[in-house]
């Protein structure tokens, strides 16, 4: 994050909003509307794009990644990054799991069915295998697979969630991202009772991890529907 | 493909940041 302390301050602003709108009070035992689950989600969505993506692209320079998009013959890797992001942008509204049921239907048979399969392992495994788990599950599908941009959305989607389930398994990573949303957020808020989880929960974690694995995915999917209608050499 | 990555690496993070505030914030909230 490019400021922690600006970040904080925009999710204090939206959460502090939804709580004047809902009763004022705290705790709050009976659920929001959809509606109003929905529009905060949305919000949240949007806030996050603003303060990740360009942080992101930087990253993509910093690494060299234009570089090597012009090695492959596209003079201005700007333009592609910035369809990328404004897809993100167009659809920040749009959920990963809607977003891979709309993507997902122009791939193959064995591809929609990695998809649930992948989700369903990363919901459900257990932390001492599931690493091999989902091992078994890239190879398993990739001997099925022959498109080579699902191939490489399996392997991608595998290994950014392994890379996840690590990150999210460490206590120093789970500390850091605590401390931006919670200890610079919740002490602004003049309430005394209220008790807030200190720590990622298992479920949470899973969650994080799905997305990660989903987005991964999507990402492919995605890059290599642009990358074909610039006529990425590089990828087609 | 390599445009898919940086697709990977936007949607990506993106993504888990999003789910990651989010959840942070329906705690909060008491959601």
């Amino acid at each position: 994050m490019k400021n922690d302390s600006k970040l904080s301050l925009k999710f204090n602003n939206i959460a502090l909003r939804y709580v004047r709108l809902w009763s004022g009070t705290f705790p709050r035992s009976v659920a929001p509307s959809t509606e109003k689950l929905t529009t905060l989600e949305n919000e949240i969505n949007y806030a996050v794009a603003e303060e990740v993506l360009p942080v992101s692209v930087s990253y993509l320079k910093d690494i060299g990644f234009y570089q090597q998009i012009e090695e492959v013959g596209i003079e201005d890797p700007a333009i592609l990054v910035n369809q990328i992001v404004n897809d993100i942008y167009n659809n920040v509204s749009i959920g990963n799991d809607r977003y891979i049921n709309e993507v997902i239907s122009e791939t193959s048979l064995n591809f929609q069915n990695f998809v649930p399969d992948l989700k369903y392992l990363l919901e459900n495994g257990t932390s001492s295998n599931i690493i091999s788990e989902i091992n078994n599950l890239k190879n398993a599908y990739l001997s099925q697979i022959t498109d080579s941009v699902e191939a490489l959305a399996i392997i991608n989607g595998c290994e950014t969630a392994k890379a996840s389930f690590a990150y999210w398994s460490n206590s120093t990573n789970t500390d850091y991202w605590d401390n931006i949303v919670l200890n610079n957020f919740i002490p602004s808020i003049s309430y005394s009772n209220k008790t807030v989880a200190r720590a990622v929960s298992p479920r949470t974690r899973n969650e994080i991890i799905v997305a990660d694995g989903v987005g991964a995915i999507v990402g492919v999917l995605e890059g290599a529907r642009i990358g074909a209608t610039v006529g990425d050499q590089g990828g087609q | 493909m390599i445009v898919g990555m940086a697709g990977m690496t936007l949607r990506g993070a993106h993504a888990s940041a999003g789910d990651y505030v989010k959840s942070k914030v329906m705690d909060w909230l008491g959601w």
